[in-house]
């Protein structure tokens, strides 16, 4: 009996299937700007780049766009108008070469942007979406997955690849909408043989022999409940700029703006959303200018609980993919993966835990 | 009983029209709307302490607690203070203006639990808008509830909001008792002068089988609440109303997160047991 039906596809194939897709799609895909790498809209396949360690931002403006129209407000007629079907592009699209982390963290945001109410400016693009995920066999330079336990994805990709030996990839099957790519196709892709599994489970094998563990996640929440008034965060907060880069490269943060914009003919209005970050001073400002994060050091160490501990309650999961790209952009120097490290250091050789009884 | 009225995009304001403002002091008014579609506006219904999100088209959005009671169906009534864009631009409405209304949002005081139990309602200042819901809905409800005593607290005389309900008609209600106090005075005001928590000397109360709701400036609450531990009130048995700024009202954009809650979905009503396990709540 079949269970699940796995594939190979050679990987000069590959440019022959998105060269196909881009009849069909709007085709994303990871290329190289100067000394980094950026997703972007292709229309040609020669120009991907899936030699890719991390792109600079996340997929997550993909699906959750830096800014975005949500309604437009006629002043004479007294009519709201909803944004949402021209915000969504008619045509579907295909992401090629997502890594795992960045697949985790839209995982991340399917949660956020569902539940009790729906946010349908996120959902019906990813329901547009079709993802064609990529396996890292090595680590980049900055990320931290496997410490995260983000190097993994069950889901959340239509079909995933795994790089195996003779220049192939490894197809895994996510959903039908990844049966609808191979159906564009057929001829490019075949069954997988027992061999070609034995390839896979080598790649496999490879990957963990690679990917680090810097760090570890098991004792986190109690070391966050316990370092709330730790010198870290002062120290730390004085290097911090506030600038928010850390969290507009991340593929989690989600946190928006709403902002009402006037045209210049004065007779209507667009209701936008955009990035916000909470590390911005006026984040947690409430009427009376009353600010409930005041100093710098108070967002900054916000965003780590927010993250860490606030999203195990809220969502089951850390908010972390650790895909490094906060450490890469950081002006500071700021390293996401120290400070826990530190933290973890600290709270393991606190006098209560160490020298008292 | 609340009907849910389901609208394919949470997001999209329904039009609604001002019906009348009632100036309650130089900052505040009372601010009374009508949805436009006619089924809604008859349909709608909303739990005491639940929010709403007010457009002012063009200038913004923001989280206002309803002021009315569901006990009273008709218009829903907002009390509003000048203290930014929007809040300035509401102030310059005059009936038959149109806004857009979206909710109700958030839990609510906790009506289900609070029934057959005495009742202890402090508010401060402004933090009377959302209470002014649950205390109708009480007089109207009257039997669910035991006794009710309002310690109501302002920087001035002048600064009080419901004035003529506080005066008049809480305190003419069976088994309420109301007391006022303003930080400051002139030489017309012959009551208590003192912050709200000089009311506790003046008036005794008894913790056993009582529920407290408190709504007031941040600075408020840390105050009010130690009164109440010293009067042995169960730390889940004090409620409190958070204000934070929501930009969506829905659980979506963080910028209300408190710890691990959202004040939008889980709040904005939460209890002291919960508050005081958050850090940055109060």
């Amino acid at each position: 009996m079949v269970i699940m039906q796995n594939y190979v596809i050679k990987k000069e194939d590959l440019n022959k299937l998105v060269e196909r897709a881009l009849d069909d799609y709007d085709v994303y895909a990871p290329v190289q700007k100067k000394s980094i790498h950026v997703y972007d809209q292709i229309s040609d396949p020669a120009s991907m780049d899936l030699n890719y360690g991390q792109t600079m931002t996340s997929a997550k403006k993909l699906f959750n766009p830096p800014v975005e129209n949500m309604m437009t407000f006629d002043f004479d007629k007294k009519e709201i108008k909803d944004r949402l079907e021209d915000t969504i592009p008619e045509t579907p699209s295909l992401i090629v070469g997502l890594h795992a982390c960045d697949i985790n963290g839209l995982l991340f945001l399917d949660r956020v942007y569902g539940g009790e109410y729906d946010d349908l400016y996120y959902q019906k693009r990813r329901e547009k979406t079709t993802i064609i995920g990529l396996n890292c066999l090595e680590s980049c330079e900055s990320g931290f997955c496997r410490s995260v336990n983000t190097h993994i994805v069950l889901e959340g990709y239509d079909l995933f690849l795994t790089p195996i030996e003779d220049e192939r990839y490894y197809v895994n099957v996510g959903s039908p909408k990844g049966d609808r790519l191979i159906t564009l196709a057929p001829d490019l892709f075949e069954e997988a043989t027992e061999d070609d599994v034995d390839a896979f489970r080598k790649s496999l094998q490879k990957k963990h022999e690679s990917l680090p563990v810097e760090f570890h996640l098991d004792n986190l929440t109690e070391t966050l409940d316990m370092a709330w008034d730790d010198p870290i965060w002062e120290e730390i907060g004085e290097d911090c700029m506030n600038c928010g880069s850390c969290a507009l490269v991340c593929p989690t943060c989600y946190c928006f703006d709403v902002v009402d914009e006037v045209g210049l003919d004065l007779k209507e209005s667009t209701r936008k959303r955009k990035w916000d970050t909470c590390l911005y001073y006026d984040f947690a400002l409430v009427a009376g200018n009353h600010n409930f994060r005041e100093e710098p050091e108070a967002r900054l160490k916000y965003r780590f609980y927010h993250k860490m501990r606030g999203a195990v309650h809220d969502q089951g999961i850390i908010a972390c993919t650790g895909c490094g790209r906060c450490i890469d952009a950081c002006p500071a120097g700021i390293s996401f993966l120290d400070v826990l490290a530190q933290l973890q250091k600290n709270w393991a050789s606190a006098p209560t835990i160490e020298g008292g009884n | 009983m609340q009907v849910e009225v389901k609208r394919e995009n949470e997001y999209i304001p329904n039009l609604a029209v001002l019906k009348n403002r009632t100036d309650m002091t130089e900052l505040e008014t009372l601010f009374e709307f009508e949805f436009k579609d006619k089924d809604l506006q008859d349909h709608f219904s909303y739990k005491p302490g639940q929010f709403i999100q007010l457009s002012m088209f063009g200038i913004g959005e923001a989280p206002f607690s309803i002021s009315s009671t569901p006990t009273r169906p008709g218009t829903i009534e907002l009390g509003i203070r000048r203290a930014g864009d929007v809040t300035e631009a509401i102030h310059r409405l005059e009936p038959g203006d149109v806004v857009g209304l979206r909710g109700p949002y958030g839990n609510g005081f906790p009506l289900e639990k609070m029934k057959g139990k005495d009742i202890l309602i402090v508010a401060g200042g402004i933090g009377l808008v959302p209470l002014r819901s649950v205390i109708n809905y009480i007089i109207d409800e009257r039997d669910d509830f035991g006794h009710m005593t309002l310690f109501y607290g302002a920087c001035l005389p002048e600064e009080r909001i419901f004035v003529d309900e506080l005066e008049n008609d809480w305190p003419s209600a069976p088994d309420v008792d109301v007391l006022q106090t303003v930080d400051e005075c002139h030489d017309t005001w012959m009551g208590n002068v003192g912050v709200v928590t000089t009311l506790f000397d003046k008036y005794e109360v008894d913790s056993e089988n009582t529920v407290a709701l408190i709504c007031g400036p941040p600075v408020m609450y840390r105050f009010v609440v130690k009164e109440l531990l010293d009067l042995d009130f169960r730390r889940d048995e004090i409620y409190m109303s958070l204000e934070r700024r929501m930009k969506c009202g829905v659980g979506k954009c963080a910028h209300c997160q408190v710890g691990h809650k959202l004040v939008c979905k889980d709040g904005p009503v939460f209890t002291y047991f919960e508050v005081q396990r958050l850090q940055e709540a109060i």
